[in-house]
Formats: C-alpha cells, sequence, structure tokens
C-alpha cells in the first residue's frame, strides 16, 4: 500500500499536521480560558457549559490521534464532569481553571514524549519552597514550553495569559515576574504602553522581566521605563534567561550587605547603624582608625562610610591607606560631613572615595547609596570570579574559598564537606552533539546547581565538566543525600542534539573536615578527588564517601 | 463479498478530517468522500455512492444518529452497506444503542491513523463474513 518513499512523505505529512493541531491548541486553550472566566460570572450558565462541554469532548476524540493521548485523556474525564453538571437542575460550579493548568500538565507530558526542540524534563510537581515566578503570556504553547523548562531547575509558575489577571490576585505575590511585553487585550498598552505597565505593575516589588519579539532600542527602553529589569528577545534562550533569572532570584535573598562606619560622634554613629541595620545590613562602628584595621580582614566589609574629619587623621587619609592595600583598594568609601566646600570635596574624591553625604543626612538617600554601591562590587566581584557560562566560581576563586573555609574552621570549630562532581561521559555528548550541546549540558549543571545550594555554600566550575562544592555547616552524610537528590534531579532533563534527545547522569566524591581534622585544605580536595574517582571506577551515576 | 473501495466520511472537525482522510487514502488505499456535515452528507451520497459509511456521532446540527436515520429514511442503506460510528465515548450502552439504529460497529477516538483503514476493513469484513 504504502512504499518507503510515499512512507517518509506520509510521515512528515502527519509530522505537518500535528504541529498545525499544536497551533489550533492554543486557540482551544485560550476558549477555555474564556468559558472559565465566564463561568466564573455564572456557574449555571448553560450555553457556556455547553460550549465548554463541546470543547472537551472534540479535544478528547481529536488530541490522541495527533500523539497529545495524556491531553485527551484528561479532557475526556472533564467532559464527563460537565456533561453531569449539564444535567444537574441546581448547578454546580466547576473548577475549570485549575482543569486548564490540568490539561496543560497532560499536554506537557505529551510534549515532553514527543521530545520536540531543547530541553525538557520530566519533573513537573511542584515544590511549597520552590521560588515562584509568574508569566504572563498571550500564547499558551509558548507559556507551557516556558513553565516546564523552569519547573526543571525548581521553579514553580503560574500563568496569566493577560496582565489583567494580574489583579485579581493582590494577596499573593511572586518572587519574580516574566512578562510579554503585549500581553493584553486592554486598549490602553497601544496608546501609552509604558503607563499601562506601569499602572498594572506599581504593587509588585519582585523583579520584572520583560519578554518580546522586537530587537530595538524602543523595545528595551519601554521595558526599563515599565519597571523591567531586562528585556528579552524571543525566541528565547531558555538556559540563559534561566541562568539570569536564578541569579536574580538569589541576589534577593543573599547574605546582607556588610558596611564598616568609622565616626567619633557616637550620636551620629548610633544612628547610621541603626538606619542601616533596619535596612538588613550588617554594620560594625568604630570612632578611630587603629581597630578598623585590625578588624578589617575578620569584618570583610563592603563598604565603608566614614566622616570626612576625625581626630588626628582624615578620611581621605584612610582611604588613601586603603587604596594602598590590595584587597582593599576597590573597596566603595562613602563620606559623611557638612562640608559643602565643593574644592575640599573634590580633593577627598580624589584621593580615594566614591560619594559624599551631608549632613544632616537624608537616610533615604543612605540606604540607597549603600545599597548600591555594595551591588555594584558585588557584580564587580563576580565578573572577576565567576565563569560566565555557568555563574560559579572559577577555579582559583573556589579553591581560594575552600583555603578561607578551612582557616575559618581552624578558628573556630565548624564542619564543612567538600565535593568533587563530574558530568559521566562528557566526552562522548560532545564528540556526538558538538560543543554548543555540551555547554548546554555543563550551563545546566550550574544552574541547577545555584539553585538547589545555599547562598552560603561556595559553588565552583573547577574545570571542564569538573565542579567543587564547600558546603557549610554539612556533614559528609548530609551533603552525600543533598548530591545524591541533585544526581536524581539531573538525570531526568532531557537534553536534545539535533533530533535525538539524551540524557546525563552525574558522579561524585564526598569528603568532611571532621573525619580527617589533620588533612589541609589541599588534600581534603584530594580526598574529595579519591572518592569521585571511586565513584566512576565502580560504575558512575553514583555519589561515593572518602574512605578513613 | 465485494472488497471494500469507497466510503463516505462525515466529521465537523476539519483536522480530524485531514488525518482521517490520509488514514484512509494515503495509508488504507481507499476512495474517500469526506463531508464535513450530515447535510453535506445527504446532498452528495446519490452521486458518490459509498459501500460503507463512517460517522461522527456528535456534531453540531445533525449528528452521527440522525444522519444514519435520514440516509435510511431516504433509502442509501441496503442490506450490503456498512455503517460505522466514531465516537469519544465508547461505552457499551452506548455502543449497544448504535447497533440498534444500525450500526455494524464504533470505532473509538482517538484512533490511530496508522491503523484506521486497518479497522474499517475489519469492520466490513466481519459484516460480510
Amino acid at each position: 500500500m504504502v512504499d518507503s518513499t510515499s512512507s517518509q512523505a506520509f510521515a512528515q505529512r502527519l509530522e505537518t499536521l500535528s504541529a498545525a493541531y499544536s497551533k489550533r491548541l492554543t486557540s482551544d486553550f485560550e476558549r477555555l480560558t474564556g468559558l472559565a472566566n465566564q463561568l466564573a460570572t455564572d456557574a449555571s450558565c448553560t450555553d457556556s457549559l455547553q460550549q465548554l462541554n463541546s470543547l472537551l469532548h472534540s479535544l478528547a476524540g481529536s488530541a490522541g490521534t495527533f500523539g497529545f493521548e495524556n491531553l485527551g485523556r484528561q479532557a475526556r474525564e472533564h467532559e464527563l464532569q460537565v456533561a453531569k453538571v449539564l444535567k444537574q437542575d441546581a448547578k454546580q460550579s466547576l473548577p475549570v481553571l485549575d482543569w486548564i493548568s490540568q490539561l496543560q500538565s497532560a499536554l506537557e507530558v505529551d510534549k515532553n514524549r514527543k521530545a520536540v526542540v531543547g530541553m525538557e524534563t520530566t519533573r513537573l510537581e511542584s515544590d511549597g519552597d520552590a521560588p515562584s515566578i509568574w508569566l504572563v503570556e498571550r500564547d499558551v504553547m509558548l507559556a507551557e514550553y516556558v513553565a516546564q523548562q523552569l519547573h526543571s531547575f525548581g521553579f514553580q509558575v503560574r500563568h496569566f495569559s493577560d496582565a489583567q489577571e494580574l489583579n485579581n490576585d493582590k494577596d499573593l505575590s511572586p518572587d519574580l515576574l516574566l512578562i510579554d511585553h503585549r500581553a493584553t487585550q486592554n486598549k490602553a498598552i497601544r496608546e501609552n504602553p509604558v503607563a499601562f505597565w506601569q499602572t498594572h505593575l506599581k504593587d509588585y516589588i519582585c523583579p520584572i522581566l520583560f519578554t518580546g519579539t522586537e530587537e530595538s532600542l524602543t523595545a528595551r527602553l519601554h521595558a526599563l521605563r515599565s519597571g523591567g529589569q531586562n528585556y528579552f528577545v524571543k525566541p528565547l534562550d531558555i538556559i540563559k534567561l534561566t541562568s539570569h533569572i536564578a541569579q536574580l532570584i538569589k541576589t534577593k535573598d543573599s547574605q546582607p550587605e556588610r558596611v564598616m562606619i568609622v565616626e567619633d560622634d557616637t550620636e551620629l554613629a548610633q544612628h547610621l547603624q541603626c538606619v542601616l541595620e533596619d535596612a538588613g545590613m550588617h554594620v560594625s562602628v568604630f570612632d578611630r582608625p587603629e581597630p578598623l584595621f585590625e578588624a578589617i580582614n575578620d569584618l570583610n566589609p563592603e563598604l565603608i562610610l566614614m566622616d570626612l574629619w576625625l581626630p588626628d587623621i582624615t578620611g581621605s587619609e584612610i582611604a588613601a591607606l586603603l587604596g594602598q592595600m590590595e584587597r582593599w583598594s576597590q573597596i566603595p568609601i562613602v563620606y559623611i560631613s557638612a562640608e559643602s566646600n565643593a574644592a575640599l570635596r573634590g580633593q577627598a574624591l580624589l584621593r580615594g572615595g566614591d560619594a559624599f553625604l551631608e549632613k544632616p543626612i537624608d537616610t533615604d538617600l543612605l540606604i540607597n547609596l549603600c545599597r548600591s554601591r555594595v551591588m555594584r562590587l558585588r557584580k564587580l566581584e563576580d565578573t572577576k570570579n565567576r565563569d560566565a557560562l555557568t555563574g560559579l566560581l572559577k577555579h582559583a576563586s573556589i579553591k581560594e574559598a575552600l583555603q578561607d573555609q578551612w582557616l575559618l574552621a581552624q578558628r573556630k570549630p565548624q564542619v564543612f564537606s567538600v565535593v568533587m562532581l563530574d558530568i559521566d561521559h562528557f566526552k562522548a555528548v560532545n564528540d556526538t552533539h558538538g560543543h554548543a550541546v555540551g555547554d548546554l549540558v555543563i550551563a545546566a549543571v550550574g544552574t541547577l546547581l545555584r539553585q538547589r545550594f545555599r547562598s552560603t555554600d561556595k559553588l565552583g566550575r573547577y574545570g571542564g565538566e569538573e565542579f567543587t562544592l564547600v558546603l557549610i555547616d554539612c556533614t559528609a552524610d548530609n551533603a552525600a543525600s543533598m548530591v545524591n537528590s541533585l544526581r536524581g534531579d539531573f538525570a531526568a532533563i532531557q537534553f536534545t542534539g539535533g533530533n535525538e534527545s539524551f540524557s546525563c547522569t552525574l558522579s561524585a566524591g564526598v569528603v568532611d573536615n571532621q573525619h580527617f581534622p589533620d588533612d589541609t585544605a589541599e588534600s581534603l580536595l584530594n580526598r574529595a578527588d579519591q572518592a569521585l574517582y571511586q565513584a566512576k571506577n565502580s560504575g558512575r551515576n553514583r555519589v561515593c564517601l572518602a574512605a578513613d | 463479498m465485494d472488497t471494500l473501495e469507497k466510503i463516505m466520511y462525515v466529521e465537523d472537525d476539519p483536522d480530524i478530517r485531514e488525518i482521517a482522510s490520509m488514514a484512509l487514502e494515503d495509508v488504507g488505499g481507499l476512495t474517500v468522500k469526506i463531508c464535513e456535515s450530515g447535510e453535506q452528507a445527504l446532498r452528495e451520497v446519490a452521486e458518490f455512492a459509498p459501500q460503507m459509511f463512517l460517522l461522527d456521532v456528535m456534531m453540531p446540527g445533525m449528528d452521527g444518529p440522525s444522519t444514519l436515520l435520514e440516509l435510511k429514511r431516504q433509502g442509501y442503506i441496503n442490506e450490503s452497506t456498512v455503517v460505522a460510528f466514531m465516537t469519544a465515548k465508547v461505552q457499551p450502552e452506548e455502543v449497544a444503542r448504535y447497533k440498534e439504529i444500525g450500526a455494524a460497529n464504533v470505532i473509538a477516538k482517538p484512533f490511530d491513523p496508522m491503523t484506521l483503514a486497518d479497522d474499517v476493513r475489519a469492520i466490513w469484513e466481519t459484516f460480510h463474513g
């Protein structure tokens, strides 16, 4: 009946049809959402119920034929429920919005099986502690795809198809908003998009990212003015996007800013300390320069706030001294002074220092200034110390972090673990799928690690496909169980190279400083490496503890 | 027994029509007349003279069963004409009801496009066997 050439053509036509059907599903989901809204206002509207029934019926009957079996089955279940309600005299209200998300999950499972593009995963369960992202996107299929990708990196995603729906839910707030810059039917957006978004987003304090198809300065500027921190052009590079999101969300709950104050006016010093501590910063106060220089290495400040005039020494002299010490030459310095003489101020700034605050001090300005300077310093450190592909510490920095941690534990007993982690058969990934796909796998490990561990843990890319973790307050047993669960998650991620989908596994070796109290930092690292070697030799895809 | 060649297929969903016509014509090698409604089927049936009808059950306007009843009333169903319904609802009592009004069998939706023609032929052969 069908010879091989025409069967190939047939397969192609089938694929085309299936793609066309995917598009139609988008409008079906939109219709479902519309009906859900109508039924939310009037649960017993027979017309809407009948439309819902026939839409679900048609999904139940057609989805499976195009390879969306789970979606079809799910639609069938809901169709039966609607049919039941249609027979009732007093019509009970139906959770249609919940159904839509169930249908979308089912569709996702089907699409995973079809392994369409990019990177997909089987992890779909939501996690109560996971950071929540609200996605505002008109294209339901795209929304589903993005949601599912974000799920695999441990985010919870809630989808809104129109920005106006955001305002229905004032009580909850997300950790991040990801918004298509045209995601609304509201006409106001055509006249003044910036005003529209400003009004709709004014109650959200979380980071906001915009997406859109236009790559233009205007689009970026509009996004910025609308309150967005960044603008991503479609088609979205999911790996870049997740990595960016992970960093934004981490920054939010990262460590407090460490500030040192040098001020001989005790009352003013206490006031400044109060203000900054209320803003969530760690503050230490000194009234003279000597103890400052003694304590600075331990306190490891990120900003120094000091009076321009101190007994026996000026603030700009302290700044110049700090500038001579390599470690502190880049630290932001903010002067406090009653000095409004422009020439003197200029001189002080020239000798080191970043900004002036005049007395009486505007506390909002103080807080903002401190925050922005520390943020800038952290960014600078990050570009210096972090690997661009993964956002993890570079080789030298992770070794330094291990050394610092080891030193700290010598002075103040504290347990920590060292983990060496390696992607199994990574060379084969590069050889089969090319380096671009290999990089994607490495970047995914980076994002997963940053999602999984605390901001106090030190995570590094040791080199190539090898990673080093320094986990604080963590025994080897705990570390092993955390890494094991990470190993499971990573194995569940589906990568796509060409038309083929594949997954990768990890091996790891774990050691802690408690079992080997006489070890140096270097020898702990060697033990972790030996344990990794053992994991590789005993079959890979496993975690081994260092032997006594 | 005649070989099954001409089949009339009535289905309101355009995507399903398209894939079913591929399944029946390209995979199954049958000659298919596709109609988007019961009304269209009634208009075209005389000229096409199908050996078999494949009717979707739930359609707006005339549904599958009423199309069948009307085809019967107008005399287009003889003792060798085979009728099969297609539906997502395949509960035993429904199948029984469709058989009562003259269907040879019921094909469950969603169907597999690669085996649909085989299923249709199997119904044809059972009916004539």
